[in-house]
């Protein structure tokens, strides 16, 4: 609310004239916006006084991340290898799960009603954040691994499907009806009209979801389902900064080779196609 | 062998688009329609592929295995297998762009493989070599690994008809199949279905008066959804100002154009 | 087909069904290797349903009680005010430091790069390990859920605005700078009005996914809905559970529908103003 007030201020600033009343409205705005600061930091505890007391003390006691345990790396390797194997296992299978879900909501596919449907239940399971999923899986199925790849997977089809989807729908009806033309059943059309159009979509959205995967696998971690993100609580809750921070730092370098590993995978698979 | 009985098409306004359209197309012919746009050219078009329904009339078409199909009536599997049977040469830009160009001529034996196989293995490699055939026949024989988004339009044109001759029809139907094309590109195109309609028959939709007086062994001018000329293909302005009314001066521009792109001087000026 | 045809053997299907039939053995394969590594059986949300069962038999009927509960209302203000802070403050920060980074309003090319090294180094570190390190400095809480949420969104959105800046419309600049405008003018009259609607409009974005961030952040200690939820699991209060999972289901779908609307509405803007 308070970003649309400052908004609308330099907005008007270019079109009106100044005036008096332009310039309380600012006012008005500015002053909402930072009393609407206020209250939110008065619920989130901000209390600047204890920061400003304990801030030595507190600085004095984290400066333990600052000198990372590198001999602790060798037995991280294998939890290492238990975080990409979350982000990885759950990004073939949210794909292969995600495609027929967005079959059923896209409008050149099948009727309104059951698109409208699908649409609702992908932003239903949209809504509901991967913690959430893991939470419950936790409850039904115990700490491990096997509720972490739950709560990924399931975490991955809604915004698979909705951008597989829109993909779908953009494709050129045209193309189809010359299809159809053909003598070609329904399903033929989607096989060979809409399927090969909506593959490079697939690819490209399917490998940023494991770019996103990654970062819930350690976040997931830390809640029970194992690997680096497990190791790094396991630290933290030992009072262990150093070991931490090298955990923290193994955390980054991994993020950040998947990145750049989807970057080149990217160029790698688009590399001569000259469409788009 | 295709024959359209009294077609009327009235949309949903209470507007009604084509007003008892009849003609045929015999086997051998080279038929070119005519007509100002919203005369209801496309829209014949499309009843004869069941694309759209139409509101009153009869549509029957006779296979090369003398089989008779009353294609206003068909739904379902026996208009698939109708519609097997036609050729249809789209504009090229309905190609599926993102395939190859010969996974695209393939495209037109869709009808012929069952749908378990098409999501299963997909077409085989006879399959492959016939297609090639196809593309061979019109000269587009080394586009065959191109990505079909990346021709040009004459040469997606020539893929659309690749795929027709592939499909291997009783009659071939062509939807505007030079209008989106330079002159000398469509004329080249209007040849290769002159022998395509020696062999089997080409109905076609036109906007060039020019192409279809060279080419077509017959014409038919619509307009108002009625057929108002079906006989020997003429350039007449009379006829055509007939056809075409106000549009014609229009026309008149683009056609010029074409009729005197091969000499000399206008080559000069269009460089 | 008497005659010989030539085609391309990479064209062949049947080249192509081989290829594919590799990919799908290959990722089948790379799966079962994985799961066996794992030691975790794929099918176990089938195979042992009945802890599915069970569980729904806990979870109903549901506590609606908890709907009318001070605790609840009150974590969720904690937990919408975390979000807010954390675009708010990220947003601010993105948009000061964004100037400093992008190629056409940075004073220089040695602190363009330094401001693109550190919003990469804040764009590639996890909000969750951000806030382990704030909590030992500052302690438990929404507080340390709320840095962690700025220094995150900051990082998210410094490099995109940055981007925005650098790919902004030359000629209101060049325009403003005829006029005889110092650099601060130029930037603030040529530079700011273009961008300013995409950083609002990417706020609303930015919120929907902090919201999401600020209830994973809770379960660590964050405060909120997130510890809530998290203690109703831990305790076996799984009555709660549910009424918290559709009561944090209704709230997403309420924040994403409000930030569509404020969204859409700045585009409209921002097209009738060009």
């Amino acid at each position: 609310m308070g970003s649309i007030a400052q908004f609308d201020s330099s907005q008007h600033e270019a079109l009106k004239p100044y005036g008096s009343n332009k310039k309380w409205r600012l006012l008005g705005r500015f002053l909402f916006v930072v009393v609407l600061v206020g209250l939110t930091s008065w619920q989130v505890e901000v209390d600047l006084v204890t920061l400003v007391r304990d801030l030595p003390e507190g600085l004095d006691r984290s400066k333990d991340f600052f000198n990372p345990l590198f001999s602790a790396i060798p037995e991280l390797i294998g939890p290492a290898f238990v975080l990409i194997l979350l982000a990885l296992i759950p990004t073939p299978i949210g794909v292969f799960l995600a495609i027929p879900v967005s079959f059923l909501a896209s409008s050149n596919i099948v009727p309104s009603w059951v698109r409208n449907t699908m649409r609702t239940l992908i932003t239903i399971q949209r809504g509901i954040p991967e913690i959430v999923v893991m939470v419950l899986m936790t409850a039904a199925f115990g700490l491990g691994a096997y509720p972490g790849i739950m709560a990924i997977t399931i975490g991955s089809i809604g915004m698979l499907a909705k951008l597989f989807a829109d993909a779908i729908e953009e494709v050129d009806e045209k193309a189809l009806e010359s299809l159809e033309c053909t003598g070609a059943t329904k399903w033929q059309v989607v096989r060979y009209g809409i399927i090969p159009e909506v593959i490079p979509t697939i690819i490209s959205t399917s490998i940023f979801r494991f770019e996103i995967n990654m970062r819930q696998a350690g976040l997931l971690g830390a809640v029970g389902a194992g690997g680096l993100g497990y190791e790094l609580s396991t630290s933290m809750l030992a009072l262990e900064y150093e070991r931490a921070a090298a955990v923290i730092l193994m955390l980054l370098l991994l993020i950040y080779a998947a990145e750049k590993l989807s970057d080149k995978l990217r160029s790698i698979i688009f590399k001569g196609d000259d469409l788009k | 062998m295709l024959e359209v009985n009294n077609l009327t098409k009235t949309v949903k306004n209470g507007k009604s688009i084509l007003n008892g359209i009849t003609f045929r197309v015999e086997a051998g012919e080279f038929v070119g329609v005519l007509g100002p746009s919203g005369a209801g050219k496309s829209l014949s078009i499309r009843c004869v592929l069941g694309l759209t329904k139409a509101s009153s009339g009869d549509i029957y078409f006779e296979d090369n295995k003398d089989r008779i199909y009353h294609l206003t009536q068909l739904s379902g599997k026996k208009l698939r297998y109708a519609r097997m049977k036609m050729g249809v040469i789209f504009q090229g830009s309905n190609l599926v762009r993102r395939l190859t160009v010969l996974e695209n001529v393939m495209l037109g034996r869709l009808a012929r493989i069952p749908a378990w196989r098409s999501w299963l293995y997909g077409f085989t490699d006879a399959e492959a070599r016939r297609a090639m055939k196809a593309l061979n026949q019109i000269g587009m024989g080394e586009y065959a690994g191109r990505l079909t988004g990346s021709l040009s339009g004459g040469e997606m044109q020539r893929v659309a008809i690749a795929r027709a001759i592939n499909q291997n029809p009783a009659l071939y139907i062509a939807d505007e199949p030079v209008s989106s094309l330079d002159p000398k590109n469509a004329r080249s195109i209007m040849r290769l279905l002159a022998p395509l309609a020696a062999e089997k028959g080409v109905l076609g939709v036109f906007h060039q008066p020019d192409l279809v007086a060279k080419y077509c062994t017959r014409m038919i001018g619509l307009r108002n959804g009625k057929v108002i000329y079906d006989g020997v293909p003429s350039s007449d302005s009379d006829l055509l100002r007939e056809i075409y009314g106000e549009e014609l001066d229009e026309l008149a521009d683009i056609s010029s154009l074409s009729l005197h792109e091969d000499d000399p001087l206008s080559q000069q000026i269009k460089a | 087909m008497s005659e010989r045809v030539e085609v391309p053997s990479e064209l062949m299907p049947s080249r192509k069904f081989i290829k594919s039939l590799g990919i799908f053995f290959g990722l089948s394969g790379f799966l079962i290797a994985a799961f066996i590594y794992l030691g975790t059986n794929p099918f176990m949300f089938f195979t042992e349903f009945h802890y599915v069962m069970n569980l729904f038999k806990d979870m109903v009927p549901l506590n609606t009680d908890l709907f009318a509960s001070e605790k609840l209302w009150a974590s969720m203000i904690q937990t919408v005010s975390m979000a807010f802070l954390g675009t708010f403050g990220g947003g601010f920060l993105a948009f000061i430091m964004a100037f400093f980074a992008a190629r056409n309003t940075a004073p220089n090319a040695l602190t363009r790069s330094a401001f693109r090294a550190f919003l990469a180094v804040q764009r590639v570190a996890p909000d969750y390990a951000i806030m382990l390190v704030i909590i030992t400095t500052v302690g438990f809480g929404p507080f340390a859920g709320t840095i962690a949420l700025i220094i995150g969104s900051t990082g998210m959105f410094g490099k995109f605005f940055a981007d925005a800046i650098e790919n902004v419309n030359k000629k209101p600049q060049e325009s403003v700078r005829v006029l005889g405008a110092t650099k601060a003018q130029e930037i603030r009259y040529g530079i700011v009005p273009l961008v300013l609607p995409s950083f609002v409009a990417n706020g609303f974005f930015l919120l929907e996914i902090n919201m999401g961030a600020a209830i994973a952040l809770g379960v660590y200690g964050g405060g909120g809905l997130g510890f809530h939820l998290n203690v109703a699991g831990d305790t076996l209060q799984y009555k709660d559970l549910l009424a918290y999972v559709l009561f944090i289901l209704v709230l997403m779908i309420c924040i994403e529908r409000t930030s569509d609307f404020f969204r859409k509405r700045i585009f409209n803007k921002g097209v009738t103003l060009k």
